[in-house]
């Protein structure tokens, strides 16, 4: 015991001390945000789960922990769960995550269910908008775990519905998301936390098989799809931001990385006016430029025509919500739940044009903008010039 | 200083070192970042009945531990049915090669162990008191250290003789 060199492991979280830019408001923010989940009382939830094949209707029971903590222990899970009484575990355990992706006139919410240990997980998925008749077209998987990938491949007419970033946990003040999802035919992205992200397809028999090892590490921060059939991947460890892109569906990479930053740190690389951009935000989270890729070489967005948006707000925009659409648009989302939208062809031009949902979650799903709720599981409808329901 | 003051001051005061030491106990700067945030929001909520704790800090520590292994216990579900894409490493990450290694030899321990190590090695616990912690007997831990130390220093110990050797964790993490 006296031999172990314990210097590695000083050291190693000394770099992470450092590397952290705390900032309480995000605590405080956070904190609000679970009184805001607490307050619901109830929310009826409309679900058709995979494998359970109906549509199951439950309730989610008030939840108030006061208690001091304790050690968290696992508890078997009794048999012969009824699907609802495994849907409400799911939702009570926090694992059950929202991909959402759209076409014009629908949208269609998947969602995952990971019961507490659980030998496997599902999905369950809802049309919006179709009658009831055509929903068995939009099936959904259920996609093998064993796979590891997050990605969904619906049929008809065969649709890429974008990644669940939600498996690999992301640092506080940014919410699990799905990436902009493009149609295709041809392949499913997956992405899981130390699986990394890979390349699957389905074969004849619609099993799937990987065509990319996991890229493992560092992290994966954000995936993009771009409509000039790129994918971009950004990985990150906070003021570093390693960007690569693939236009071969993941088999071969170009590397487009990015400086480590002397403070602040990076957002998540973005889709928009032709060009892929990466957010930089200060030690406090607020923007203070985007870096566009041109011709090969980052280039600033001045900071001072970006925060426009801040002085239009008439504060700070910490921690924005940026979402790109697959036309190019660009919409943020700052704290104080406004929704600006960028001109098509500039990183420059903001103007607001909304309020939405405290705590909204954008996600940029092919050419319809949705947003996740801060329970997590009410999805919206940017239909302007108003927020809707999906439901 | 009210509740809220006195949570604000242990923020100052406890963040980084807690993020430190979760990083061990997760191998992951993010999960541990978001656990920490996590476990001061939980104290931010219930202020009064944090103040009151003996120990503010390890209640804060064993909230972010706890969050941190019930992600941990659903991202099992996924890796543990696809080591072979785990292994499969082929990225390179050439400007810290030291840290990746060593965060990929942490991520090869079961979970018990690095909590174990963080416990002890960075937070400075002794094995009652991680017993205690951690709800399980004296025993458990000094196996857990034990065990979680010896696959450690194996993961980093230099594979071949000579001045640029790599260990064997970089070796994984290269494929």
């Amino acid at each position: 015991m006296a031999d172990f060199d314990r210097t590695p492991l000083a050291e190693l979280a000394r770099e992470a001390e450092r590397a952290v830019s705390p900032d309480f408001e995000q605590v405080v923010g956070r904190a609000r945000s679970r009184r805001r989940r607490q307050r619901t009382a109830t929310a009826l939830v409309a679900l058709a789960a995979v494998g359970a094949g109906a549509a199951v209707a439950t309730a989610l029971p008030h939840r108030t922990d006061t208690s001091p903590p304790v050690t968290h222990r696992s508890s078997p899970p009794p048999k012969h769960l009824s699907a609802e009484d495994r849907i409400r575990r799911a939702l009570e355990d926090g694992s059950t995550r929202i991909v959402a992706a759209a076409d014009p006139d629908h949208v269609l919410v998947v969602r995952r269910y990971c019961p507490r240990r659980a030998q496997r997980c599902w999905w369950g998925s809802e049309v919006s908008g179709a009658p009831a008749s055509r929903r068995p077209a939009a099936q959904v998987g259920p996609v093998p775990v064993a796979a590891g990938t997050s990605g969904f491949w619906i049929e008809p007419p065969g649709r890429l519905l974008g990644l669940d970033g939600s498996v690999h946990v992301p640092p506080a003040g940014t919410q699990g998301d799905a990436t902009p999802s493009r149609p295709t035919r041809d392949a499913v992205l997956g992405m899981v936390g130390d699986g990394g992200f890979s390349v699957y397809e389905p074969s004849r028999d619609r099993q799937w098989s990987v065509q990319l090892p996991g890229v493992t590490s560092p992290p994966i921060r954000a995936l993009v799809l771009t409509d000039d059939g790129r994918i971009w991947m950004q990985q990150d460890d906070g003021t570093r931001a390693l960007v690569s892109s693939s236009g071969d569906g993941g088999r071969s990479w170009t590397r487009h990385d990015l400086p480590r930053l002397a403070s602040g740190r990076y957002g998540k690389v973005l889709w928009h006016a032709g060009t892929v951009g990466v957010p930089v935000y200060d030690d406090h989270g607020r923007l203070q430029e985007i870096r566009v890729l041109r011709e090969s070489r980052w280039t600033d967005v001045p900071a001072g025509r970006f925060l426009g948006l801040r002085l239009a707000g008439g504060g700070p925009v910490a921690e924005p919500d940026i979402a790109g659409l697959s036309d190019g648009s660009l919409y943020v989302r700052d704290p104080a739940d406004r929704l600006f939208q960028a001109a098509p062809d500039s990183w420059t031009s903001w103007s607001q044009v909304a309020e939405t949902p405290a705590g909204l979650a954008l996600v940029g799903s092919g050419d319809v903008l949705l947003g996740i709720g801060d329970d997590q599981h009410t999805v919206y409808r940017w239909a302007r010039p108003e927020w809707q329901v999906v439901d | 200083m009210d509740d809220g003051e006195f949570v604000r001051a242990m923020y100052d005061a406890s963040y980084r070192r807690l993020v430190g030491q979760l990083v061990v106990a997760t191998g992951s700067l993010a999960e541990a970042e978001d656990a920490v945030q996590e476990a001061f929001a939980r104290a931010l909520n219930h202020a009064r009945t944090f103040r009151g704790t003996d120990n503010p800090e390890a209640w804060l520590r064993v909230v972010a531990m706890n969050v941190a292994r019930s992600r941990w216990t659903r991202l099992k579900r996924w890796t543990g049915l696809m080591p072979r894409l785990a292994e499969e490493t082929s990225y390179d990450d050439e400007a810290t090669p030291d840290r990746i290694a060593l965060l990929a030899a942490l991520k090869q321990l079961p979970a018990a162990q690095r909590e174990a190590i963080a416990l002890h090695h960075l937070a400075d616990l002794q094995v009652n008191e991680i017993a205690a912690q951690l709800g399980v007997p004296a025993g458990t831990v000094k196996a857990r250290l034990s065990r979680g130390r010896a696959a450690l220093a194996a993961a980093l110990r230099p594979a071949a003789d000579g001045p640029h050797t790599r260990t064997r964790a970089q070796e994984v993490h290269d494929g």
